[in-house]
């Protein structure tokens, strides 16, 4: 499943953070829904408990909310939201009130197709797998890079990293993947094409 | 339509089992909403509260300097100033100087321009018979 962010969206989140500033619930609205998806996904990577991850999205919304002052006026909602989940989702972790849970995909009692719901459900499990063999910035830096198609820059920013350290770690981490879960899920992208031609 | 670095949007299968499904997100979506409610109200009225503090400070102030106005109007009338200060207008009077009430209230003169000379003159006159 591909989905596209449309530009608008994006140019208009400085105008959508000000009316969240002023208590606009459509505003925040917007906001949700256009970073659920990857939020949860993002939660899902660090985490690796659907439901875990959904406690680190529905937090780091509400703390995101509470702390929107903190925002900078004019800038992008979306690196800033990111690190904000980052640091929910880190501390639930460290906390230790992750619960531990069976996976089964919440999809495949109300699904029309329990047989193919529950093997997305493996298809996942194997990414999940996959996924926690890497360090955790490599594993973040990918994500954000794959998920939300980041810059370096953008990564860097998110991670608190230098640039070039977002580019190793996202070179090495969809290296990993592509190793574990084949190129059909991790296809090379541009940028891996060029590095590897000038090598 | 392209991504954040400008390529096309395409994303690896990968990422696409991260996502959630229709369930999830109808649920997650459900229970941000719910979580935030109070806080965006929170907000609103903290929106509210600004106005009404700033408007409750301004009130006295601008009472204060409609009185101070006030007040001013009210020293400037001319019934308050000493007659020595009246300033007559040329409109009312034909001239305008500070008048001296001294010498306004000294008797007036007969012949005003004359001189002790042409008195006696007068005087002369009337008391020598013809």
């Amino acid at each position: 499943m591909t989905r596209v962010v449309p530009d608008t969206i994006a140019l208009d989140e400085p105008s959508l953070v000000r009316q969240v500033k002023a208590g606009d619930e459509t505003a925040f609205g917007t906001l949700v829904e256009r970073y659920m998806d990857t939020g949860f996904a993002a939660a899902l990577s660090v985490l690796g408990n659907p439901h875990d991850a959904e406690d680190a999205v529905q937090n780091a919304f509400i703390r995101a909310l509470e702390r929107i002052d903190q925002l900078k006026p004019g800038s992008p909602f979306g690196p800033w939201f990111f690190r904000v989940l980052r640091s929910t989702a880190l501390n639930l972790r460290r906390r230790e009130i992750l619960r531990t849970h069976e996976e089964i995909p919440a999809s495949a009692s109300a699904g029309s197709n329990p047989a193919k719901e529950w093997e997305k459900g493996l298809t996942r499990q194997a990414v999940l797998n996959a996924l926690s063999e890497l360090p955790e910035m490599q594993r973040l830096a990918v994500t954000l890079y794959d998920l939300e198609g980041y810059s370096h820059r953008e990564i860097a920013e998110i991670l608190d990293i230098a640039v070039g350290t977002s580019r190793a770690h996202v070179h090495h981490g969809r290296k990993s993947l592509r190793l574990r879960l084949g190129e059909e899920f991790v296809p090379m992208d541009d940028e891996e094409r060029k590095d590897d031609r000038a090598r | 339509m392209n991504d954040r670095r400008g390529k096309p949007a395409k994303r690896p299968r990968w990422v696409a089992e991260l996502r959630p499904d229709d369930l999830t997100r109808q649920r997650l979506k459900r229970s941000i909403a719910d979580a935030a409610r109070p806080v965006l109200e929170a907000r609103r009225l903290t929106w509210w509260d600004v106005a009404s503090s700033w408007a409750s400070l301004l009130i006295p102030v601008a009472a204060s300097i409609a009185l101070l106005i006030a007040g001013l109007a009210i020293g400037d009338r001319p019934a308050s100033r000493t007659a020595s200060t009246i300033a007559f207008s040329a409109d009312t009077l034909g001239y305008e100087e500070f008048v001296d009430w001294a010498s306004a209230e000294e008797l007036p003169r007969a012949f005003p321009g004359d001189s002790l000379a042409d008195l006696d003159v007068v005087l002369t006159a009337i008391t020598t018979e013809p």
